[in-house]
């Protein structure tokens, strides 16, 4: 294969050892089983990952500009930020996790991935119910219920669709060679039974068969962190686990202590969300023990990032020359960045400044993007080109999409967690006005910050054009390269 | 099992994953598939700082919930509410009374008598430096809260023909001692009289609730008023 | 209501019983025995020691030269003869 680079060489050069070439045969059938469904999973998570930041860009500007495009029902703030919600979420997310996942899982488990057309026809399935969700937001037709907007007609198709991933994934598992389970299997096996567990409660409490009153937004906002803390944060900690030893060739700092944390994190962790109603109308205990728990997932915190920096010292080097990871280090530093803020958030002392402010969302998205996405940006980079035995075609494409993506998030993050500090600081403050025509008030002391995100992403949208680029290229020198050996076994053949 | 042929022997202090390991022993035991005793890391001393830190924490997390519980009472929605006793009382908080009195006053005097107290020339009269308020006593200025006065009515020198709202069945006797008791003390006004207890509001309350159904009082009637309500 | 009972036992008893379960098998599995072995099971016979896989297209990787490593202990499954 002419476009193979030194990394992929590695990988097909021509051992003297029978048994070696064996095992690196095994190796490359695990990823070539892998290769129909991953390019179709990630395919899928790219479209909607421009999709979801359009719409996000949308809601971004209508948040200081707010005459633009006001007159169009379907592009109204109230519908598009939820479409950007669910699209990224849902879309991108849930996407990129499931196929990381199954490969992942290949890999550890070293087994193919047997039956891809399984997971071909969920991926479809889930695309459709992602569709049906986002259009049927943007027309008016959300549940309201934050990051459970998409209709009761649309969620069924997500359900059969995961039931088929899950059971998939699963079965993989059941028939894995591999005697040891490494931590990043514990991680994904139980983000794959934890996910359905939380969607299915708070699909049930909420839209089904509806709890009454302000149970309705404890279930809320226990679904709304649960399913980043329980879904896709062990998700990307499996990740990370996995690709910062093998990416440097050196096995993780102290594997003890990553029990430690997979289970500190099982415990805790869905104890947590009601933080978030500090001030409410709720029981003081049911505030307090989520609190409790907040300050707990300090074990788990600590013990991952133990594990991933130390891991990573005296290697920092190796950041100038691979680009995977650049982004798991950017991603596992936003980790334990995130979760020591989050931690000081739940505080009721913080919490009573803080909470219903842009700080919050700056939060959420230093979970969601800046640590988990990064990941998932990182896992794309090493899974492509095994999977299909072509190199990335541009350096400089990969360079421009860290560099883009990396400051924007930055520039989103902290600037905002700063704003939404002053706003709590100003709207707890009798004294300063919410709106005000002359004096400073809440809405003209946010305004700066609002529009340095509105920038943030239009950089973070120029890295995501970059990756999507980039993906396409690959997979067209995929297509061209199995075209030129094709001709060129029907040739021998001559 | 891996191929006997290959090297035991090179070096494992080269490699980093063997890092801590006496030479040797790992070759030993991957070579005995009957060895069961791992030597190494399973076997080192968990760390006392880890010790130290986890005890810290649950330590911190019993205080906690204990301390903010409120008892696990789900009628408890006051973390501060300390312990069981309290917490089935449910005993409401005791507030201040010119915060409390300050609040009424926001939702329910300033629309008239405006958030300065100074009224508005010809319509309402002004509660700032006002002689109604600021009598030695408040037998009057609680008959007018409870029940309301008629115009025409004068204040200040200004004569202001009005009728007032009567909040007899919208406000309890701790919020009306809080109303009076902000208005009569507000310093930013000027106003530097005696505060008001609820016991003197319930006391009038009760002594006028005949006289309510007639509406509201006229001025003569309360100028016939003592100052201070005699003791019954 | 009764939507809150199925939470409750739900709750209370199948979760953490699941949880206890799991962590029971994981203990009879010997997940947590062998540990510095299964850290090193991602890892395969022949990869290099110490040296990354994975550069930017076209780039070079670690130029220090990858020094050889005892075998890995840990038992690798073999394919299947076919």
């Amino acid at each position: 294969m002419n476009a193979a680079s030194p990394s992929i060489l590695a990988a097909l050069s021509p051992s003297d050892n029978e048994e070696l070439a064996q095992r690196r045969a095994v190796l490359a059938e695990i990823d070539a089983s892998c290769r129909g469904p991953l390019l179709f999973l990630f395919s899928g998570s790219i479209i909607w990952l421009l999709v979801g930041t359009v719409f996000a860009l949308l809601a971004s500007l209508k948040l200081h500009n707010p005459e633009y495009l006001a007159n169009y029902s379907w592009l109204t703030f109230g519908r598009v930020r939820p479409a950007h919600l669910n699209a990224v979420i849902y879309g991108f997310a849930s996407e990129a996790a499931i196929g990381v996942t199954l490969w992942l899982m290949c890999r550890l488990c070293r087994t193919p991935l047997l039956f891809g057309w399984i997971i071909n026809a969920a991926g479809v399935f889930w695309n459709l119910g992602v569709t049906i969700g986002v259009v049927a937001i943007l027309a008016g037709d959300s549940t309201g219920i934050e990051w459970l907007e998409i209709p009761p007609y649309a969620t069924p198709i997500l359900f059969v669709s995961y039931a088929l991933i899950a059971v998939w994934g699963v079965i993989t598992f059941r028939f894995r060679r591999e005697k040891h389970l490494y931590v990043s299997q514990w991680y994904l096996l139980a983000a794959l039974f934890w996910f359905p567990w939380i969607y299915s409660a708070a699909q049930i409490l909420l839209v089904l068969d509806p709890v009454r009153g302000t149970v309705q937004a404890a279930v809320n906002w226990w679904f709304a962190h649960n399913v980043l803390g329980l879904w896709f944060t062990p998700i990307g900690l499996a990740s990370i686990y996995y690709f910062i030893p093998k990416v440097l060739g050196k096995p993780v700092y102290n594997y003890s202590l990553s029990v430690l944390g997979f289970w500190s994190l099982a415990l805790f962790y869905n104890w947590n969300g009601m933080h978030h109603l500090v001030g409410g109308p709720m029981p003081a205990w049911l505030i307090t023990v989520s609190i409790v728990a907040s300050v707990m997932m300090t074990i788990p915190v600590i013990t991952v990032g133990i594990n991933h920096h130390l891991t990573m010292w005296g290697s920092f080097r190796e950041l100038k020359t691979s680009p995977v990871l650049r982004f798991m280090v950017f991603g596992g530093m936003s980790y334990t960045l995130t979760s020591l803020h989050g931690i000081a958030l739940a505080l009721r002392s913080v919490s009573e400044v803080t909470h219903f402010t842009h700080s919050t969302i700056a939060h959420s998205h230093q979970g969601m993007y800046a640590f988990f996405t990064m990941v998932m940006f990182g896992a794309i980079y090493y899974i492509m080109p095994r999977v299909l035995q072509v190199d990335w075609p541009s350096a400089r494409l990969i360079r421009v999409h860290f560099w883009a993506v990396a400051i924007g998030i930055l520039l989103y993050v902290f600037p905002l967690i700063v704003g939404g500090t002053l706003e709590g600081m100003a709207m707890t403050n009798p004294d300063v006005p919410f709106v005000d025509a002359v004096k400073p008030s809440v809405v003209s002391l946010t305004l700066p910050y609002l529009k340095t995100r509105s920038y943030s992403g239009m950089l973070i949208f120029l890295g995501h054009l970059a990756f999507a680029i980039s993906f396409g290229w690959i997979v067209l020198r995929w297509a061209q390269a199995g075209r030129l050996a094709r001709l060129k076994t029907s040739l021998a053949r001559v | 099992m891996n191929s006997p042929t290959s090297t035991p022997s090179s070096s494992p202090g080269n490699d980093p994953r063997s890092r801590g390991r006496p030479a040797g022993v790992k070759d030993l035991a991957a070579r005995d598939p009957l060895e069961h005793v791992e030597p190494g890391e399973s076997q080192r001393p968990i760390s006392l700082m880890l010790v130290i830190f986890l005890a810290t924490l649950f330590s911190w997390a019993g205080y906690y919930a204990h301390r903010y519980g409120g008892g696990y009472e789900p009628l408890i929605y006051n973390e501060n509410a300390y312990g069981l006793a309290a917490a089935k009382t449910n005993a409401a908080e005791k507030l201040d009374p010119y915060a409390l009195g300050q609040r009424v006053f926001g939702n329910t005097c300033a629309r008239c008598h405006q958030p300065d107290g100074l009224g508005l020339p010809g319509q309402y009269p002004p509660l700032a430096g006002s002689e109604w308020v600021l009598a030695p006593g408040p037998a009057r200025m609680i008959r007018i809260v409870l029940d309301a006065v008629q115009g025409p009515i004068p204040v200040k020198g200004a004569t202001f023909d009005n009728v007032m709202t009567p909040w007899r069945d919208t406000l309890n006797d701790e919020q009306i001692a809080a109303v009076i008791t902000f208005v009569r003390t507000q310093k930013e006004w000027g106003n530097t009289a005696s505060p008001v207890t609820p016991e003197e509001v319930a006391a009038i309350r009760a002594k006028t609730k005949a006289r309510s159904a007639a509406g509201p009082w006229t001025v003569a009637e309360l100028q016939a008023l003592p100052d201070q309500e005699p003791n019954p | 209501m009764s939507v809150l009972w199925i939470l409750f036992v739900c709750s209370l008893v199948v979760l953490p019983g699941i949880a206890l379960l799991a962590f029971r098998w994981a203990m009879r599995q010997g997940e947590f025995r062998h540990l510095e072995k299964t850290a090193l099971s991602i890892f395969d016979d022949d990869e290099p020691v110490g040296q990354t896989t994975d550069c930017f297209p076209g780039g070079q990787r670690g130029k220090k030269p990858a020094p050889t490593r005892p075998p890995n202990p840990i038992s690798r499954p073999r394919l299947p003869e076919a």
